[in-house]
């Protein structure tokens, strides 16, 4: 659906989304920590916090990917839906969606193996035992200097690739979709 | 059911004029066509009717409302897309009910009226399927049905037919015919085909460059052309327009179209042509005006002889063309008639049905 200004919020999510990841976690810890002086609320180690970090990766990416899902989808649909008797809202929730649920679906997997993958925001903002993600957790406590407890290890890799793994297998179908989408005429 | 009026419709993309000020009663249960080249701004006036344009100026009533700010669900119209815009996620079922359901009505008038409208267009037997589970043909006839579940005041037709093969056009161009008279709802309907736009309407509205060019019966329109645009665009194959000059000969009117070919002006057009003399026009005459020479003579039906450049078989009739001063002129004759190529025969061209066109202002004399 286009809306006044819906270009230019396209070209700002992206160019956004071209600053590395990498440079954004030391004005991160800065915003942190003066989040903590000013009202008290400790941010840093808490799992928590990753929840709220990890979409600002994820969602100008997902914007992107259901920007062009959106666009794949003919006008003329929306346009008989509202000739239909349907608002905006309706067009929305009753035909929009319904028909993007394959892309709805691809940007969810990938919003999930990026956040469930990531290494650098946990590595960088939690530190003590009980609030690390797994992926920085195997690295930081299985590892010892050269002493690697390579049965544990392996244990906590196979644990960590089940669920993406099984949200794979389960959502194949719609995700296999998704690629495709705009390959033939709706 | 109601009437639709335009009252000097202009609309404009971006400084980019498409529709420039159009002027249209739409009569109760009439089916109206507009047709015209791509650009003519034919769809865009479809879409302002349908409230998907809002028209940069003019007013546009349906019944006896002002609806240029009422939405498009509040207009009570249905319309019908080119490409179908079906609900790909949803049954035929569930395509045709979806207007109805928003407007929550009872389960059992829903069903009751989507069958009824099943039935018309034969689709009783798909109504279980999903979009892709059909042809083209069988899309089309669904889109038809969400429109005709509706009872809406008013159809809009937005080239329908053009996404289909020519075999299926033709049935359902015929399909379309019966529907409008089983069901007798004022209809818009858009097409770039003259031959659609000239078998299904009541009346025949011709737009050219975002303009209308004339309104009329479709015989109006074939016989009596306003102007040189829809002379050229009726018909097929098109008119012959052949430029010539207008002679005064004693007794009466010449058309001198080359050095070879010359007509008398029909006494009874004389005066009607007279101020025109010495004037530098366009003739214009139909193929099937032009035919191969019989032993009677009609008034007004003027016998010559041409060398024949190509000639076509088409099984009823064959097209026989020739070139007058560099213009290629076609007749339409008799199969057991027509001459070879490189010889020359012997035809006859029937004056009442010519044209005079003049040039500068592109009106028909």
């Amino acid at each position: 659906m286009k809306f006044w200004g819906s270009a230019t919020l396209a070209t700002g999510i992206f160019l956004a989304y071209l600053i590395p990841d990498t440079l954004v976690f030391i004005p991160l810890f800065k915003t942190f920590a003066f989040i903590h002086e000013k009202t008290g609320v400790e941010l840093i180690n808490h799992w928590w916090v990753l929840i709220i970090l990890l979409p600002t990766l994820t969602v100008p990416f997902c914007t992107w990917i259901m920007i062009g899902y959106f666009a794949s989808i003919p006008k003329e649909l929306d346009e008989a839906a509202l000739i239909d008797g349907a608002g905006y809202i309706q067009v929305l929730s009753r035909i929009f969606i319904p028909v993007a649920l394959p892309g709805i679906i691809a940007a969810t997997i990938f919003c999930f193996t990026v956040s469930w993958a990531n290494f650098l925001y946990g590595l960088a903002f939690t530190t003590s035992a009980d609030q690390l993600t797994l992926p920085v957790g195997i690295v930081t406590t299985l590892i010892r200097g050269d002493v690697y407890a390579w049965g544990q290890i392996m244990t906590g890799a196979l644990l960590g690739a089940a669920p993406p793994l099984i949200i794979y297998a389960l959502l194949m179908d719609y995700y296999i979709a998704g690629l495709t989408a705009g390959a033939t005429k709706g | 059911m109601a009437q639709v009026a335009l009252r000097n419709i202009v609309k404009t993309f971006d400084k980019t004029p498409a529709v420039r000020g159009i002027d249209l009663d739409i009569a109760d249960r009439e089916f109206i066509v507009l047709v015209g080249p791509s650009g003519c701004g034919k769809s865009t006036t479809l879409r302002m009717i349908a409230g998907l344009e809002e028209c940069t100026e003019g007013e546009i009533y349906i019944g006896d409302q002002l609806v240029n700010d009422v939405p498009p669900k509040d207009r009570d119209i249905a319309m019908v897309f080119q490409n179908y815009a079906l609900y790909p996620h949803m049954t035929v079922f569930e395509n045709m009910s979806f207007g109805l359901r928003l407007k929550k009505f009872p389960k059992q008038e829903i069903k009751e009226r989507v069958e009824a409208a099943a039935r018309i267009l034969d689709i009783t037997e798909l109504l279980g399927r999903r979009p892709k589970a059909l042809s083209g043909g069988q899309r089309q006839r669904v889109a038809m049905g969400r429109a005709i579940v509706r009872n809406p005041k008013v159809f809009l037709f937005d080239e329908p037919l053009s996404n289909l093969d020519a075999k299926l056009r033709v049935q359902m161009r015929t399909e379309i015919k019966k529907i409008h008279q089983q069901v007798t709802t004022t209809t818009v309907y858009v097409t770039h085909d003259q031959v659609e736009a000239m078998t299904l309407a009541d009346r025949v509205v011709i737009m050219n460059a975002g303009r209308i060019d004339q309104i009329g019966t479709p015989y109006e329109v074939y016989h009596n052309p306003r102007t040189r645009f829809v002379a050229g665009f009726i018909g097929s194959p098109t008119m012959n327009l052949l430029p010539c000059r207008l002679v005064e000969n004693g007794s009466g009117l010449t058309i001198r179209l080359s050095d070879w070919l010359s007509f008398p002006v029909p006494p009874d057009r004389e005066a009607q042509y007279r101020p025109r003399v010495g004037h530098e026009l366009l003739f214009g005459l139909r193929p099937e005006h032009i035919t191969e020479a019989r032993g009677d003579s009609v008034p007004g039906a003027v016998p010559f002889a041409a060398r024949l450049d190509v000639v076509e078989p088409m099984g009823m009739e064959t097209m026989v063309y020739f070139i007058v001063d560099g213009v290629e002129v076609c007749g339409r004759v008799n199969p057991t008639s027509a001459g070879l190529v490189g010889e020359s025969m012997p035809l006859v061209a029937d004056l009442n049905r010519m044209h005079l066109i003049d040039p500068r202002t592109e009106l028909v004399v």
